[in-house]
């Protein structure tokens, strides 16, 4: 269903009027005269130095092969020139390929454009110095095209009629002279038809290969069955391949300030992808809330972060996620979501309940920056696992993963000193908060409230805000410290409080002591506070170690607790 | 001799986990939603398989809601033939490779079979039935029934009288799903069928319905 979903949504976008073409950026346009004099090398590119995206007859997949495009190709097909000593070898023979093309097609239809690009090919060796001048430099990647002084100003000679004729006829040729194409059935359309042998590569997948690499693919002969090869292992007519393929290019293709046009990135080894089957906003909501922050979303976050999440007009049609990865030159699907948006809404809103701690941020927290506030410092990135496991809570409702409290934790124990501290301090107990409420299979979810819950029974949490309570009276104690017992304590205290807390309470000693020389009132107020906090405690002593998941409810404490000061000194 | 056995038999197979791998993503495998009739196909044969006797799948039944999970690991990319030995833990011999799988499946299979002309004048659709049902009562098996890969083990038994079904909204397409393979021409041809999943059951064509329907859209047999 997956590859369907994306074929229905390549033809409702209208990504696939042609099939025959697809969307490039070309950098530069060569025009020539109608006796194929070279006039003027054109430069498309905008100020942000990309160039201007053109409907261009589909470039082959090469690999070594020479197989030159049709009227559209890099410097070194089209001009022979470009690219290192070792990638210019090939240049003649790649030049000449492009040219057997061209002059073919001009004999074909006798069109005056194709006739002028032919005549400019033929006298390339001459004008070659005149064009490579226009262009301090090449590397031979450069995207050409072609313009015919003849032809109206934006008209490129591909485009003319009588050459997207030819370029169709080659084309539907290709598909039926095909030796190795067999007749099948399309798992995607189910019609009956030959089979794209392989499939066009996906770019812009994060842990692939930079030159793209294809979703469905047979590389090794274990991968293969019953004596079929490559495609036919999965029989896809051509016109569905490039259909998915195109529609997964379009959504993670780059757009503005955007990394993914239509997807969120989980870190560094995984982008989720998501679209309807009915245009709705929905898509749009989810980027805004789910992604980096947009400058230009931040008004509307103030206004009402999670609009566009409310019931709508297409509540039952379905909704598709997509979780992709690399593996090198195969693109992994990581997770796949199918659900009525009604559910999607559903889930969305639980997810971002789940994660409601009080704090100082109104804003929802997005799986982008959950996913960077535990990201181990100095490393590359946290595993693309955990990423895809967090949207799938999200998207899917499904459980927060056992690894995000394991990382949160670390952080916590190890911050950072750029950390900006009480911003990642929220974050990170937020998603604490979240996965102890709603915990993978098999481990008892615990109820964790938004705000301070002092009569909580859970020893591991009044410890946390017992050790809250340390650090302040510390803090007002010695008015202000370099170095406070969280920074030295905080980790030790969390993992095995029956070692740490005795030797902290008798360092409160010395600071109550302090206190109370300056500040009657305020040493009488903690006393009280530790005293409480201390009561709830069990009288047989400290526990010696806690488990992950106590931990995770010390830390929730000692937030909580601090979180209480804070709001308590504003409304001093 | 009644060659067509009028009994349709209910097996029930559940497991942790469970992957049917959709054709187009056997690599990095995702799983179909629900059971393919080849895969049920093979527990029926886990059960009782004779030369004699061949299965036709009519009807999965989903106990269980849809759930997914997700894990990599290392699986060769070599196929084991003759002259051919290596180990499985030869880095040049391995690939890791990801797999979206279904998590706690629950199915009723319902089939019944018939005889093939391999079978004698000893063999019997009342003999065959009996072996069957004795076998499934007891959970003999000729191999240990698996959910769409050999490592995922499937426990097996003889359906209840009752079932619930899962409720997914009502009629909802599955898309092209794997039939099984055609054996009988000099390539191995795969076949499809349009599957549907009704209140929680997915209703399964006998093989001359998808070779008709194969037929008559045109495919070339070679």
């Amino acid at each position: 269903m997956m590859l369907n979903a994306l074929y229905a949504y390549a033809q409702r976008e209208g990504l696939l009027e042609d099939p025959d073409v697809e969307l490039l950026a070309v950098d530069a346009l060569i025009v020539v005269g109608s006796d194929g004099r070279f006039l003027s090398l054109t430069p498309t590119t905008d100020e942000r130095g990309r160039g201007l995206k053109r409907a261009v007859p589909r470039i082959p997949k090469r690999t070594v092969a020479i197989q030159p495009g049709f009227f559209v190709d890099n410097a070194r097909y089209v001009l022979g020139w470009g690219g290192d000593a070792a990638k210019a070898k090939k240049n003649p023979e790649r030049a000449e390929a492009f040219q057997a093309v061209v002059h073919a097609v001009a004999k074909e239809t006798n069109d005056p454009g194709a006739q002028a690009v032919a005549a400019f090919l033929s006298k390339l060796e001459k004008q070659l110095p005149k064009v490579v001048e226009q262009r301090e430099e090449w590397t031979g990647e450069e995207r050409l095209a072609f313009r015919w002084s003849g032809d109206e100003e934006g008209t490129l000679v591909h485009e003319r009629p009588a050459l997207r004729e030819a370029w169709a006829r080659r084309r539907g040729a290709e598909g039926v002279g095909d030796r190795a194409a067999r007749r099948m059935r399309c798992l995607v359309t189910g019609e009956i038809g030959p089979v794209a042998r392989l499939h066009p590569s996906i770019k812009n997948v994060p842990g692939a290969q930079s030159s793209g690499a294809a979703l469905v693919s047979f590389n090794e002969e274990a991968f293969c069955s019953q004596g079929l090869t490559q495609g036919e292992n999965a029989p896809v007519s051509r016109a569905a391949a490039e259909g998915y393929a195109t529609a997964l290019n379009h959504m993670l293709s780059r757009d503005g300030d955007r990394r993914y046009r239509q997807g969120v990135s989980l870190g560094e080894g995984a982008v989720v992808v998501f679209w309807t089957r009915e245009p709705d906003p929905v898509v749009d909501t989810l980027l805004n809330v789910l992604d980096f922050p947009q400058p230009a979303q931040a008004v509307h976050f103030a206004e009402s972060p999670l609009r566009g999440l409310e019931p709508g007009k297409f509540d039952a049609t379905r909704f598709y996620a997509m979780t992709l990865g690399g593996n090198a030159a195969r693109v992994v699907v990581r997770d796949w979501f199918e659900l009525a948006i009604r559910d999607l809404k559903h889930n969305v809103l639980g997810y971002f309940d789940e994660l409601k701690l009080e704090g100082r941020r109104e804003r929802p927290l997005s799986v982008w920056d959950a996913v960077r506030a535990v990201e181990p410092p100095g490393a590359r990135g946290i595993p693309p696992d955990l990423g895809t496991k967090l949207i799938g809570a999200a998207l899917g409702g499904r459980p927060f993963p056992r690894e995000l409290l394991a990382a949160a934790l670390r952080r916590l124990r190890v911050p950072d000193k750029d950390d900006g501290a009480s911003f990642l301090l929220h974050t990170r107990c937020a998603l604490i908060k979240a996965t102890l409420r709603r915990p993978p299979h098999g481990i008892k979810p615990m109820e964790v409230s938004v705000s301070l819950n002092p009569d909580s029974p859970e020893v591991p949490y009044q410890l946390g805000r017992l050790f809250a309570v340390l650090e302040r009276l510390q803090w007002i104690a010695l008015e202000g410290v370099n170095t406070s017992i969280k920074d030295r304590y905080f980790g030790a205290a969390m993992a095995n409080p029956g070692v740490v807390f005795p030797r902290l309470l008798q360092l409160s000693n010395h600071h109550l002591a302090k206190l109370l020389g300056r500040s009657k009132g305020s040493a009488r107020w903690v006393e009280k506070l530790i005293a409480e906090v201390m009561g709830r405690l069990p009288p047989r002593g400290w526990s010696t170690t806690l488990k992950l998941e106590e931990q995770g409810q010390f830390a929730i404490g000692y937030y909580h607790q601090r979180q209480d000061f804070f709001t308590r000194r504003d409304e001093d | 001799m009644k060659a067509q056995s009028g009994r349709v038999f209910r097996l029930r197979a559940r497991g942790p986990v469970a992957c049917f791998s959709r054709p187009e993503m056997k690599v990095e495998r995702v799983s179909y939603e629900v059971m393919t009739p080849s895969a049920a196909r093979g527990l029926l044969e886990a059960v009782l398989w004779k030369p004699a006797i061949r299965w036709q799948v009519h009807e999965i039944t989903v106990l269980a809601p849809i759930a997914w999970t997700s894990f990599r690991r290392n699986e060769v990319k070599q196929r084991m033939s003759e002259g051919v030995t290596f180990f499985a833990d030869d880095s040049d011999r391995r690939a890791q490779r990801n797999t979206v799988a279904l998590r706690d499946v629950d199915y009723v299979v319902s089939a019944s079979f018939h005889l093939t002309e391999k079978a004698g004048p000893e063999d019997s659709v009342r003999k065959f039935e009996e072996m069957f049902e004795r076998r499934l009562e007891k959970g003999q098996t000729f191999q240990a029934p698996y959910l769409g890969c050999r490592e995922f083990v499937a426990a097996v038994e003889p359906a209840p009288e009752q079932v619930r079904p899962i409720e997914p909204e009502l009629d909802r397409s599955l898309g092209w799903m794997f039939y099984d393979f055609d054996y009988r021409g000099e390539e191995t041809v795969p076949l499809f069928f349009e599957a549907r999943l009704e209140r929680g059951r997915m209703k399964v064509p006998t093989l001359e319905q998808v070779l008709k329907a194969q037929v008559g859209a045109g495919e070339e047999r070679r």
